[in-house]
């Protein structure tokens, strides 16, 4: 059996909302025993699509089957003592615990840093909210649009040239996988210290500083500068664009450096526009865009998209097709990377995942699991890890705990 | 308390921005990091904007500042031998050492994984260039600003009935890399302890950003087609998107998930009557009649201020943002309390606030250590005390153009 990175790492997962369940399946993939504590009712991502035909399934959720692979789930009410009390067991034989209950919804279900102190000293308790565990806004509610907008990021996103258009949020959960990204390293991190003698600890992260950190020089514009990074200010240098091929997909036209325009310029044949002083250098151009654009478009659309993504690159111009969902499936470069692996889940079927973006020479990752069924591992949790009896955990089924 | 990292060197190969992000986390969390430049060709970071009045510098660029504090530098040109053998002297005694320059770089500057291997038995090497190590695209070129093209998300990004593509203000296939990396080499320190060994990763920023899309692949699957653009509007939940709000360029988020939270927005705009509306009776009834809902909506918000309409939203249990700024995270008082913005003082342009750490340690906090390095600025702690060259050693170094005088980092 080959070498998992995280071998002999135990951590009990309890998310609801995206960021817990990717951290967690980050470290999973990468070796970790993960077990995942669903309400009897399911995770809520259950509910969240994509679904075949649009038709909603607890057990054929996109976002569930993706986010939760290599984890063993159970089912526990945590909001009362009999759920509890099972999961100090779980907690008492974890190295970590990562959940996404608000401070007030953790305090209700017994989900505090004191609480699951008291049942492992030891533990690392990785905390991932929109809003962190102190402040005003601690308890406030949220989701990825919401925190987009509380991130600073939204703000800044949109149509360039129309202050008339609302921003325009980022596609699909990034503040949810920003905030998993940030619970899985800072949970590695606390428990890589505690290898080496350091403590158990909590680790408290806000989604919404997890965005704000990441905005590129916005928040050093306004510290240093005193002005504000707009969506519908000029690029500082073009072309920075895209552009619909003649096959109908698009392409990213991007230059950089001044040295790969002009290969750019020779690969266009050196059009007459190109040779204009308005796009002599990558600022001036930048000032005259609206006028250069027009041009650039109508040279792009002579061309089906993957043969000009291939004639730049050979010229090693920096463009990139705008892939879609079927391109990545079907890319040559990341089928020879063995990016994807086929999982089959025992209701939704076999489906292509995108696998892990890291590949670690001694310990490769695999998808060992599909994402468990609702209380798949109940059993083999409970009773092979735990120790109860087949008839306790039948009463914990029976008075709905479980 | 030590971090959890104290004691750890980096060897810091990184530019611009995906590899800094991750050397960042590695800093905060109390590992040495070394940055080797060159002055010979600037990291392309410390040449952006913005610059405190305006005045351009390698020490003054408000971004590099950001992304580097905690971090040491020297100057090494690495192409020339003295400077390969300092690079490799460096890498002996480094636990970790990461690089972000595209695929083959590395090798062919001697310093690839079996180069490095032969240093240090145990060495944790990373390497994220855009397309990862292998493969039939590696020698393409890419940034960090084309991933989210690459890797399918702006496909799917867009005004709703718009199908142009539109990019993200922030190039956020390059954090979304670096978050990736710290994940994977933090995982690989700790194997390390229980194992003694080192390894190579090979990280592919193409498969970092695909990965925050990777339920929309299964979809693909399932229903053979690339959702539309949808702009700010939720697939499942109705009323969803951004409003606009009284002053210039002001917009609230407001997200509602529930029939009950529903009729709290109905109620905090003052038309409880509007719960009973059977045209907004239930989801598929709201999502039916969106539009309808939005200009109610908007008609409501346009004259109010966004942070009130969040306080009041929020009292009732309805998820609403102000849709923040720069300016307005600053001003921000639940972020103040919270502290992420830290009054930084650097050597070049004096005390400004960044933003430090986007995690809290109960025990082992983060701080932010010190700021980011000036070009060259630990020449003589590390040339000196680290590696114990004489300062006659050092100053031949700098004659041969193998390392470089710390530039004038005075008021200037």
């Amino acid at each position: 059996m080959p070498d998992r990175a995280l071998e002999g790492l135990t951590i009990v997962e309890v998310g609801t909302r995206g960021a817990a369940s990717y951290g967690a399946k980050m470290l999973a993939d990468l070796g970790a025993e993960v077990i995942k504590v669903e309400p009897p009712t399911g995770d809520p991502d259950r509910a969240i699509g994509p679904f075949p035909n649009g038709e909603a399934h607890p057990e054929k959720s996109g976002t569930y089957l993706y986010l939760n692979t290599n984890k063993l789930g159970v089912t526990l009410d945590i909001a009362g003592d009999k759920g509890r009390e099972v999961l100090g067991k779980l907690a008492a034989k974890a190295d970590a615990l990562i959940h996404d209950y608000p401070p007030a919804e953790a305090e209700a279900a017994g989900l505090t840093y004191d609480a699951i102190r008291a049942a492992n000293p030891d533990i690392v308790m990785t905390s991932v909210t929109p809003f962190g565990q102190t402040g005003p806004q601690k308890d406030f509610k949220a989701n990825d649009l919401t925190m987009q907008g509380a991130g600073g990021w939204l703000w800044i996103n949109g149509w360039p040239g129309n202050p008339d258009l609302p921003p325009l949020k980022a596609f699909g959960r990034q503040p949810s996988y920003q905030g998993g990204l940030n619970a899985a390293l800072a949970t590695m991190g606390a428990l890589y210290g505690r290898s080496r003698g350091g403590p158990g600890q909590h680790i408290d992260i806000s989604i919404q500083e997890c965005i704000a950190a990441i905005l590129e020089f916005v928040l050093p514009m306004w510290s240093y500068m005193e002005l504000p990074v707009v969506r519908y200010g000029q690029r500082p240098i073009h072309p920075i664009d895209m552009f619909q091929c003649k096959d109908g997909a698009w392409i990213f036209v991007l230059c950089i450096e001044e040295p790969q325009w002009e290969r750019l310029v020779e690969l266009m044949e050196t059009p007459e526009w190109a040779t204009w002083e308005v796009a002599e250098n990558r600022f001036v151009r930048a000032s005259n865009w609206d006028a250069l654009r027009p041009f650039m478009e109508e040279w792009v659309s002579q061309w089906n998209a993957d043969d000009l993504y291939r004639a730049a690159q050979a010229k090693r111009i920096p463009f990139a097709p705008v892939s879609t969902l079927g391109n990545l499936l079907d890319s040559d470069h990341l089928k020879a990377r063995g990016f994807f692996v086929e999982v089959a889940h025992p209701e939704a079927g076999t489906l292509t995942h995108a696998g892990a973006p890291y590949k670690l020479s001694e310990t490769p990752w695999e998808i060992r699991l599909p994402a468990p069924t609702l209380g798949q591992h109940n059993a083999e949790v409970f009773g092979g890890r735990l120790g109860l009896s087949d008839a306790e955990i039948e009463s914990l089924a029976v008075e709905g705990v479980a | 308390m030590a971090g959890p990292l104290d004691g750890i060197r980096v060897a810091d190969f990184t530019w611009v921005w995906a590899g800094p992000t991750n050397t960042m986390q590695l800093a905060h969390m109390g590992a040495e990091v070394i940055r080797m430049e060159t002055s010979k060709r600037i990291c392309t970071l410390r040449m952006f904007p913005p610059w405190p009045d305006g005045k351009p510098g390698p020490n003054r660029s408000g971004y590099f500042n950001q992304y580097n504090q905690g971090k040491r530098a020297i100057l090494l040109d690495l192409t020339k031998d003295e400077g390969a053998t300092i690079a490799r002297r460096l890498v002996e005694i480094s636990d970790v050492a990461v690089e972000n320059f595209a695929a083959g770089v590395i090798d062919r500057l001697g310093f690839g994984y079996d180069d490095l291997r032969r240093l240090r038995p145990d060495i944790i090497m990373i390497s994220m260039p855009a397309f990862g190590s292998t493969g039939p695209w590696k020698d393409f070129i890419q940034y960090g600003i084309g991933q989210e093209q690459l890797g399918g998300i702006a496909s799917m990004n867009g005004y709703l009935d718009d199908p142009s593509p539109v990019k993200s203000g922030v190039n956020f296939g390059d954090p979304v890399s670096g978050a990736h990396a710290a994940a994977a080499v933090l995982s690989a320190l700790y194997r390390r302890r229980r194992t003694g060994q080192g390894l190579f990763i090979d990280l592919s920023q193409l498969e970092s950003s695909i990965m925050t899309i990777g339920e929309h692949l299964l979809g693909f699957q399932m229903n053979g087609r690339n959702p539309g653009n949808r702009g700010n509007r939720h697939p499942v939940y109705a009323p969803h998107g951004v409003y606009r709000c009284a002053g210039d360029d002001q917009w609230v988020t407001i997200a509602v998930s529930s029939d009950a939270e529903w009729k709290s927005l109905c109620q905090g705009m003052g038309r409880p009557e509007l719960a009973a509306d059977a045209r907004f009776a239930d989801l598929l009834a709201r999502r039916k009649h969106q539009d309808e809902i939005d200009e109610i909506i908007s008609e409501w918000t346009q004259d109010r201020d966004s942070t009130e309409v969040m306080n009041d939203l929020q009292s009732r249990g309805v998820a609403a943002t102000p849709v923040l700024k720069g300016e307005g995270i600053f001003n921000d008082p639940h972020v103040q309390e919270r502290g992420l913005l830290e009054l930084v003082d650097h050597p070049a342009i004096g005390p400004y606030f960044m933003p430090g750490i986007s995690w809290k340690m109960s025990e082992t906090p983060g701080t932010v250590r010190w700021p980011a390095p000036t070009l060259g600025e630990h020449n003589g702690r590390i040339y000196g005390d680290l590696l114990g060259m004489s300062e006659t050693a050092v100053a031949d170094l700098v004659a041969e153009g193998v390392s470089g005088t710390t530039p004038d980092i005075g008021a200037n």
